[in-house]
């Protein structure tokens, strides 16, 4: 059955490995080498810069949370596991600082469940209609903030399971219910795929 | 679109949150609730993916120079990892600096043949040269050594061992016998002192 073969976890191994040249970067970073490290800043910024665009919807928030994730990420490089994607390291980095960012404000975590689903408003409505809505834009009106930040883990960043629950301080089982619901909310919208 | 008219089964429910792909496919063989729900969740799986790359912002201009000049403004440089031959090497300059240490403080045994030392080999003059010279080497390298060796003969060694001894024996009476007996000084370790 050809529906099936393009699977996730098929796509993506369980155990993934770091690109070598990454490794090579890091450790050229350690040994003192500027330009290793801007090197990884050009691969993976944008990537960090999005991930922390989803959350904030604010570009001067996502832009210093993704300074202070690069800074963060350089003073503790001797701690990164090699044998692991940098990126992902990067991501739990960027979750801790935009969590750290938000306690605060209270904003983001402690968004109530229910303020998240309110109905979508007249102007909304008339953007699904014409379907030229942003699905990522409804994901983010009718699921929980960690429904989503899942979800975007998983078919955005196109990470596995694994790495999801990794970064998300989640056991892999909660990250497949997490999916599982986030899966059925989307599916009972009326989105034109 | 909307797939699930009727609550699904306990068992398609299953197999839909394991996701399993094998498992999956086996039971939308002869499920067509669950082959309808796949297709549409394989369908949303794309859009997700595809509206994910479709509507990213644009990342700032600057941003890479922006967190580079943030570093240099708030990091020194990483640490470097201690690597396993630093840790061994350390260790290893540790380790000799004990033995070094042990071998300057620990007093050497009295010599029970002394006369056995000052006596001259018929050595060749080269053999003697030699001795002398290692002799100054060391000498050079440990002095603490060998000025204690040379203060401290035999008649001392003995008495601090006797002294040591006494005063651990005084020790002793002061913790393990009664007081009032009177028959050790605690002090000197003698018995009968107080008469």
């Amino acid at each position: 059955m050809t529906l099936f073969s393009h699977s996730p976890a098929e796509e993506f191994p369980l155990t993934p490995e770091a690109p070598a040249d990454e490794a090579a970067l890091v450790r050229d970073t350690l040994g003192a080498d500027p330009r290793a490290f801007e090197e990884i800043v050009r691969r993976h910024s944008r990537r960090v810069y999005n991930f922390l665009h989803q959350f904030t919807r604010h570009h001067q928030d996502a832009e210093d949370l993704t300074q202070q994730t690069f800074v963060k990420a350089y003073q503790n490089l001797h701690r990164f596991d090699c044998s692991r994607p940098l990126i992902n390291w990067l991501f739990t980095i960027a979750r801790r600082s935009a969590l750290n960012h938000f306690r605060a404000a209270k904003s983001w975590e402690s968004v109530p469940e229910d303020a998240a689903s309110e109905a979508p408003s007249p102007a909304h409505q008339t953007e699904s209609r014409d379907g030229t809505e942003n699905l990522w834009a409804h994901a983010r009106r009718i699921l929980s903030p960690r429904e989503f930040e899942v979800l975007w883990l998983r078919f955005a960043e196109e990470l596995s399971t694994e790495e999801t629950a990794r970064i998300a301080g989640l056991t892999q089982t909660h990250v497949k219910v997490l999916v599982y619901r986030a899966r059925q909310q989307l599916m009972k919208g009326d989105i034109p795929l | 679109m909307n797939t699930t008219p009727v609550r699904p089964r306990f068992y398609c429910r299953l197999v839909r949150l394991s996701s399993a792909p094998g498992r999956a496919s086996r039971h939308a063989e002869g499920c067509a609730d669950c082959r309808q729900y796949f297709l549409a969740s394989t369908r949303l799986e794309s859009a997700l993916r595809r509206d994910a790359v479709r509507f990213a912002p644009p990342a700032p201009a600057g941003l890479e120079r922006g967190i580079m000049q943030a570093i240099r403004d708030a990091a020194p440089a990483p640490a470097r990892s201690h690597s396993r031959a630093g840790w061994f090497a350390g260790v290893s300059v540790a380790t000799a600096a004990a033995v070094a240490l042990a071998v300057i403080l620990v007093p050497h045994p009295p010599r029970v043949q002394p006369a056995m030392a000052v006596v001259k080999s018929p050595a060749p003059e080269v053999m003697v040269q030699g001795e002398s010279f290692s002799t100054r080497l060391i000498n050079a390298v440990v002095p603490p050594a060998a000025t204690l060796v040379a203060a401290a003969p035999l008649q001392n060694e003995l008495d601090s061992v006797y002294s040591d001894a006494r005063s651990a024996l005084g020790f002793l009476a002061l913790n393990f016998l009664p007081s009032s007996s009177g028959l050790i000084d605690a002090r000197s370790g003698q018995i009968g002192a107080k008469g």
